[in-house]
């Protein structure tokens, strides 16, 4: 008798360890906007030589390449975030390179996911303003998709 | 964890009593006690102690219908706050569980001991008060996942079923000291809308994955006779 409570109770142990304290790293995460670039006339995929992507008010640089398609992360306090996209940037030179701001409006959302991940954000995007700087490299953007609830492909096109 | 060492140790303890032989003279016709048995579930006071921010309450009792059958049922109350990695909440509510009792024991001439199987229905009543919250977010170049708004979810409600399997070993008279495991089976829940019941008073922690559940309870109780009853 002493033995079977003692086997009931371990089997509770067993029960009671489960996968659903971990968050697994195969489920999706909060998606970030998806930025192609483009050639203004001729509508294809452009490079940007030397881009330099940094938030506004954030000491650190985000990316730093040539790439003709970024993705950056959107902030889930605000509804605004701001990135300066600089172009033809020189680490070695301060200051170098064209800088254009670029404030992106949305609305976020945060769905339940589970205990262990907890929430992720939604978005979506209401406007992508350009600052004009009166040397701005970039033309003109335009939101193709303005939700943002997956990586899967380009959320903005910005023309240069 | 300690309260299941505790338990498992009176556990050990309290069996050794079904071994005691009372004398009883062949001569005095063998009668069965039917009575009320009132009880409180000690491990809710256990966890008070173990477990920070918990707070519990569980009354049980049983009435014998049948030589081997007993109507049981167990009310409550916890309050209970849960704080992981990225979830912070408090929940609290009320319970009622029903059912019933079967006594597979053999005592021995005189001694009312049960060891029993059994099952129950149970219902609950309880909020949620989630008090902050992470967004799950690989990259950390903003680091806003950190959410403080505080959102309610209230009355919410649940069922579930219940198999139990436990003994209750009379340690002094009318006076019983019990253990009992359950599994719980969730039947019906309201979901709050952009959460989830993860702990749902009276049935414990609720699984996302599935609906199974887990419960111990340890008891004491003192019984109330009613009146006795020739044994057939």
């Amino acid at each position: 008798m002493k033995k079977s409570i003692l086997i009931l109770i371990l089997s509770c142990f067993n029960i009671s360890c489960e996968p659903d304290d971990i968050c697994l790293s195969s489920l999706p995460d909060t998606p970030k906007l998806i930025v192609g670039f483009f050639d203004q006339s001729t509508g294809l995929k452009k490079e940007v030589p030397n881009l330099k992507v940094q938030g506004f008010n954030n000491n650190n640089i985000y990316i730093f390449q040539t790439t003709d398609s970024l993705s950056i992360p959107l902030k889930n306090l605000d509804k605004i975030t701001n990135y300066s996209f600089t172009k033809d940037f020189d680490e070695n030179v301060d200051n170098s390179g064209n800088s254009d701001n670029v404030i992106i409006n949305y609305q976020h959302n945060h769905m339940y996911v589970s205990r262990a991940c907890g929430y992720v954000s939604n978005y979506n995007l209401d406007q992508i303003v350009i600052e004009n700087d009166n040397l701005n490299w970039i033309v003109r953007t335009e939101i193709i998709n303005s939700e943002i609830k997956e990586e899967k492909s380009i959320h903005v096109k910005i023309f240069h | 964890m300690l309260k299941y060492f505790i338990s498992l140790l009176l556990l050990t303890n309290s069996l050794s009593v079904f071994s005691q032989d009372d004398i009883l003279s062949d001569s005095i016709p063998l009668k069965t006690t039917y009575g009320i048995k009132i009880g409180i579930d000690l491990s809710q006071q256990i966890r008070m102690l173990t477990e920070s921010e918990y707070k519990g309450l569980l009354i049980t009792a049983d009435y014998k219908i049948l030589e081997r059958v007993f109507l049981a049922t167990e009310f409550g109350n916890e309050n209970k706050k849960i704080v992981n990695e990225v979830l912070d909440f408090n929940t609290n509510g009320t319970f009622l569980k029903l059912g019933f009792n079967y006594n597979v024991y053999n005592n021995m001439k005189g001694l009312e001991n049960e060891i029993y199987v059994g099952f129950r229905y149970g219902m609950g009543k309880f909020n949620h008060k989630l008090n902050s919250y992470t967004i799950y977010q690989l990259d950390q170049y903003w680091n806003q996942n950190l959410i403080d708004n505080i959102s309610d979810y209230k009355n919410l409600n649940a069922s579930w079923f219940e198999f139990v399997f436990g003994f209750n070993a009379q340690v002094i008279n009318n006076v019983y000291m019990g253990l009992s495991l359950r599994v719980n089976r969730l039947l019906n829940q309201d979901k709050p809308e952009n959460f989830s019941n993860l702990y749902i008073p009276g049935f414990n922690k609720v699984l996302e994955n599935n609906n199974f559940g887990v419960g111990i309870s340890y008891s004491i109780y003192y019984h109330i006779p009613i009146f006795k009853k020739n044994k057939k």
